[in-house]
C-alpha cells in the first residue's frame, strides 16, 4: 500500500465523522460544570487532608515555635547528633480526580532533640536506597530557579530560609514525587533522608499504613523534587499601620503597605463563591466575612478586585450591565459597614474584566465589543467625581487582564506621579509575526492626553520567550511602584507542559527569573500567577498549582496560602488580593 | 467578539477533527467523542490562556489524546474491542451513526498496537510530520519514525493476511 492510498482510504473512513455537526455547547457546558463540582469536591477532600496534616504538627510541637529568621542568627548551628528525622513521612494526598497520576507530596519532619536550640539551614538528602533500579531516580532540590539573561539561562542562587529551632521543635520539608501518564515500572521504595549539616541518614516510610504500603510508590521514570526546609508553624507578622481607611468614595485615598512589609502584610482575600464573596485569611484559611449581595436586588457578585490596602475592595454585581459596589474592611478582616454604591456607568457585562487602582481612586474595565472587526474598548472611571474616559484601537483587538500601578508610591520613583495601566493586548487584525509585534503586556499612561489605546508601551511582547516558557495573557500583576511585572508562562506543545510565573523588568522588558518552580500544566485548571507584591516587587507571593512561594529578593520561602484554586466559574476577576 | 463567542467558533472548527483523528486511534466513537468533549470542556475552562497560543487545537489535541490513552480506559477499551472483534459475528446491529464501519484498514488498523496506530493516524490523516508528532507527544523523533515504519508494516501484513474472524471461525 503507497502513503497516497493509506491517506485516502483512512480519509474515506473518517470523513463522514469529520463533517457531522458538532453538539451544541451545551453538552460542553455541561460537562465542565460537572467537572467543577468533581474538582471542588477534590479541593474540599484536600483541605481537610491538609488541615489534618497541619493539626497533625501543631498538636506534636514544642510549646515554643519555631521562627523564621532573615540574615545571619546568632543561634548556633544544628550538630547531626540533635537533629533527628522522624522515620513516618505525612502523605499530604491532593485527592484530586484527575485523568493523569496526580503527584505525591510527603511531608518530611526534622527534630531538634537536643537541650538547645540551633538553627538548620537548606535542604534535607533524600535518595532511593532499594530497590537498586531505582537508585537513578534522579532528586531536584527545587529553589533554585533560572535567571535569564542574554546568553541563555544561568542557575540563580536562591538563599534557603533559616530556620531556628529550639529543643523539641520540628522543621518541615517536602518531597515532591511524579509519576508518569502509563505508571510502568513502579514499585514500593525504600527513601532515606539525611537532615541538612547531619550525617544521619533515616529510613522513611508512609504513616498509618502497614506492609509493603507503608513504603512510598515510585517510578522509574518519577522525579523528585525536594524543597529546602522551613518552620512548622509561621508566626504571622504585624507590620500594617493600625489605621484602617475608611473613606467615602467621595474621598477615596487608601494607603499602601510598609515599604518593607511582606505578603502577610495583607493578609485578606476576597472571592467569589456561589452568589457570595468570602473573605478569608490566606494564611490561615479563616472566614472572616461573608458578604451577601445587595438587598432588594436579584443579583449575585459576579467579580472583585482590591485596591493596594487590603482592606478596600470593589465588588461587582448583576446579570446584564454590572453595577459596582465599594467594600471596606476592618483590621481583622470583618465587614464593618455596609456596601457602597459606586458611580460606575452600566456599561460592564457579568464577565468585564476589571482592576481597582493601589489607592482606590480609579477602576479600570475591558470592555468587549461585538463584531467581527470589533475592537475592545478600556474605560477609566474615576471614583470620586465618576467621570470617565475611554480608550479604544482603529484596529480589531482584544483586551485581557488589567493591573495597575503607582510608581509615585515607589519612594525610588516619586517624580513620576501617573499612574499606569498594564493590560494584555491581542491583535486580531493580522496574524503571524505581525501580529505579535503589537500584542503582548502594554503599559498605558492614564493621565496622559488622547484616547488610543495603542500609544501604550509595548513592555512585553507576546512573543517574549523564556527557555520554552511563553508568556501568555493570562492575570499578569505589575508591582505597584511600576518596575517589575508578574507573568504567567507555558511550555507548550508538548505532553509535559508546565507553567511558572515569571518575572520581567517593565523599564527594559527583560526577564528577571523565574519565581515558582516549574508545576505541570495538567489540565486541571489550578490556578498559576503572581498573588501579591509589594511597590518594589522585592517581595511577592505567588502559587502555581500546589505550590506557593514567597519571594523576598532572592530568597524564597515555601509558603501554606490557604487559597481556593479551583474556582473559575466567576470569571476572571474570581478573586482579589 | 466576545470570548465565549470565539471559543463556540473554534470548538465548531475543530470538533470534527478531533473526534475523527480519535476515532482513528480508538476505533470506537462513542469514546472518540467522550474524550473529544472532555477536552473541549478543559479548554472551556483555561479559553483567556488558550487563546493567546498559537495553535489551540494543537492543546486541544493533546489532551484529548492523553484522554484517550488513559491506562485504565484504554485496558477497558482494548478488552472491549477484542470481544467485539472476537464475536463480531454475534455482534449487534450497529446502529447509523453510533458506531462506523471498520472496513478492511479500519479493522487492520485496530488490531495494530496503540502507540504505532496513534502515530499512524497523526502522520498520515491529521498530515502531522514526525517532528511535529514527536514535538506534541513528548518523544523523540527517532522513536515516532521508528513507529511509523513499523506500524506500517504491520499493517501491510494485517491487510495481506486473511481476515482474524475468518481465521477464528475454522
Amino acid at each position: 500500500m503507497r502513503d497516497d492510498q493509506l491517506r485516502e482510504g483512512l480519509a474515506a473512513w473518517l470523513a463522514p465523522v469529520q463533517q457531522a455537526p458538532a453538539p451544541d455547547m451545551l453538552v460542553i457546558r455541561r460537562r465542565l460544570r460537572r467537572r467543577r463540582a468533581r474538582q471542588a469536591a477534590a479541593g474540599t477532600a484536600l483541605c481537610a487532608v491538609a488541615a489534618g496534616a497541619a493539626a497533625l504538627i501543631h498538636v506534636s510541637a514544642a510549646p515554643e515555635p519555631a521562627i523564621i529568621g532573615h540574615g545571619p542568627v546568632a543561634v548556633p548551628a544544628c550538630r547531626g547528633s540533635q537533629l533527628r528525622a522522624e522515620p513516618e513521612a505525612v502523605l499530604v494526598r491532593s485527592g484530586a480526580l484527575s485523568m493523569e497520576p496526580v503527584p505525591l507530596t510527603y511531608l518530611l519532619r526534622i527534630q531538634n532533640t537536643g537541650r538547645t536550640a540551633c538553627s538548620l539551614h537548606g535542604w534535607p538528602k533524600v535518595a532511593v536506597v532499594a530497590p537498586p533500579a531505582m537508585r537513578a531516580v534522579p532528586v531536584r532540590y527545587a529553589t533554585v530557579s533560572m535567571r535569564a539573561t542574554k546568553s541563555g539561562e544561568v542557575p540563580r542562587v536562591v538563599e534557603p530560609a533559616q530556620v531556628v529551632l529550639s529543643p523539641g521543635a520540628r522543621a518541615v520539608a517536602t518531597a515532591t514525587v511524579t509519576y508518569p501518564l502509563d505508571e510502568v515500572g513502579c514499585g514500593n521504595a525504600v527513601l532515606s533522608v539525611t537532615p541538612p549539616q547531619s550525617g544521619r541518614r533515616t529510613l522513611i516510610r508512609r504513616s498509618q499504613l502497614s506492609g509493603t504500603q507503608r513504603l512510598p510508590l515510585i517510578c522509574g521514570s518519577s522525579t523528585i523534587t525536594v524543597s529546602p526546609v522551613y518552620p512548622a508553624s509561621v508566626p504571622p507578622t504585624r507590620n500594617y499601620p493600625a489605621a484602617a481607611p475608611r473613606q467615602s468614595p467621595a474621598s477615596v485615598s487608601t494607603s499602601a503597605p510598609a515599604a518593607h512589609a511582606g505578603p502577610q502584610a495583607a493578609p485578606f482575600f476576597v472571592e467569589i463563591r456561589g452568589s457570595k464573596a468570602i473573605v478569608s485569611d490566606w494564611r490561615t484559611g479563616r472566614v472572616t466575612a461573608v458578604i451577601p449581595p445587595p438587598a432588594g436586588a436579584s443579583q449575585r457578585f459576579t467579580g472583585v478586585a482590591g485596591a493596594g490596602d487590603d482592606r478596600t475592595f470593589v465588588l461587582a454585581t448583576g446579570a446584564g450591565p454590572s453595577r459596582f459596589y465599594q467594600l471596606v474592611l476592618s483590621q481583622q478582616g470583618a465587614q464593618d459597614q455596609p456596601l457602597t454604591p459606586l458611580p460606575v456607568p452600566a456599561v460592564a457585562g457579568s464577565g468585564t474584566p476589571f482592576a481597582l487602582s493601589d489607592d482606590g481612586s480609579e477602576l479600570a474595565l475591558a470592555l468587549p465589543q461585538r463584531g467581527a472587526t470589533a475592537t475592545d474598548e478600556i474605560m477609566v472611571v474615576s471614583l470620586v467625581t465618576g467621570s470617565a474616559r475611554t480608550w479604544r484601537s482603529p484596529d480589531p483587538g482584544m483586551v485581557y487582564g488589567l493591573s495597575w500601578a503607582d510608581p509615585g508610591s515607589s519612594p525610588s520613583r516619586a517624580w513620576a506621579a501617573h499612574d499606569r495601566l498594564l493590560f494584555g493586548w491581542n491583535d486580531t487584525a493580522r496574524t503571524g509575526q505581525s501580529a505579535r509585534r503589537r500584542s503582548g503586556l502594554r503599559l498605558l499612561d492614564t493621565t496622559a492626553p488622547g484616547s488610543g489605546l495603542l500609544a501604550s508601551r509595548l513592555v512585553i511582547p507576546a512573543s517574549a520567550r523564556v527557555g520554552a516558557l511563553r508568556m501568555t495573557f493570562s492575570s499578569p500583576l505589575i508591582a505597584p511602584g511600576g518596575t517589575v511585572v508578574f507573568v504567567t508562562m507555558v511550555s507548550h506543545p508538548g505532553v509535559n507542559a508546565q507553567a511558572a510565573v515569571v518575572e520581567f523588568s517593565a523599564d527594559t522588558g527583560r526577564p528577571l527569573g523565574v519565581v515558582t518552580p516549574l508545576t505541570g500544566e495538567s489540565g486541571m485548571g489550578t490556578w498559576c500567577g503572581a498573588l501579591w507584591a509589594d511597590p518594589s516587587g522585592r517581595r511577592a507571593l505567588a502559587a502555581c498549582g500546589m505550590i506557593a512561594v514567597e519571594v523576598n529578593g532572592t530568597r524564597f520561602t515555601p509558603q501554606t496560602v490557604h487559597f481556593a484554586t479551583r474556582n473559575f466559574s466567576a470569571g476572571p476577576n474570581f478573586f482579589a488580593w | 467578539m466576545t470570548r465565549s463567542a470565539e471559543f463556540e467558533g473554534f470548538y465548531q472548527a475543530s470538533y470534527g477533527r478531533i473526534v475523527a483523528l480519535l476515532l482513528g486511534v480508538l476505533g470506537d466513537r462513542q469514546e472518540a467523542e467522550d474524550a473529544a468533549q472532555e477536552a473541549f470542556a478543559r479548554a472551556l475552562a483555561r479559553w483567556p490562556r488558550l487563546s493567546a497560543y498559537d495553535v489551540p487545537e494543537a492543546w486541544v489535541r493533546q489532551v484529548a489524546l492523553r484522554l484517550a490513552v488513559d491506562s485504565g480506559r484504554r485496558l477497558r477499551r482494548n478488552l472491549r474491542l477484542s470481544a467485539r472483534l472476537k464475536g463480531a459475528r454475534h455482534a449487534p446491529p450497529v446502529e447509523p451513526g453510533d458506531r462506523i464501519a471498520f472496513g478492511d484498514l479500519g479493522g487492520a488498523l485496530m488490531r495494530l498496537p496503540l502507540r504505532e496506530r496513534e502515530v499512524l493516524v497523526l502522520h498520515y490523516f491529521a498530515d502531522m510530520t514526525a517532528e511535529r508528532i514527536a514535538a506534541e507527544r513528548g518523544l523523540p523523533p527517532g522513536t515516532v519514525k521508528a513507529r511509523l515504519v513499523a506500524g506500517r508494516r504491520r499493517l501491510e501484513r494485517e491487510l495481506a493476511a486473511e481476515p482474524r474472524e475468518a481465521r477464528d471461525a475454522r
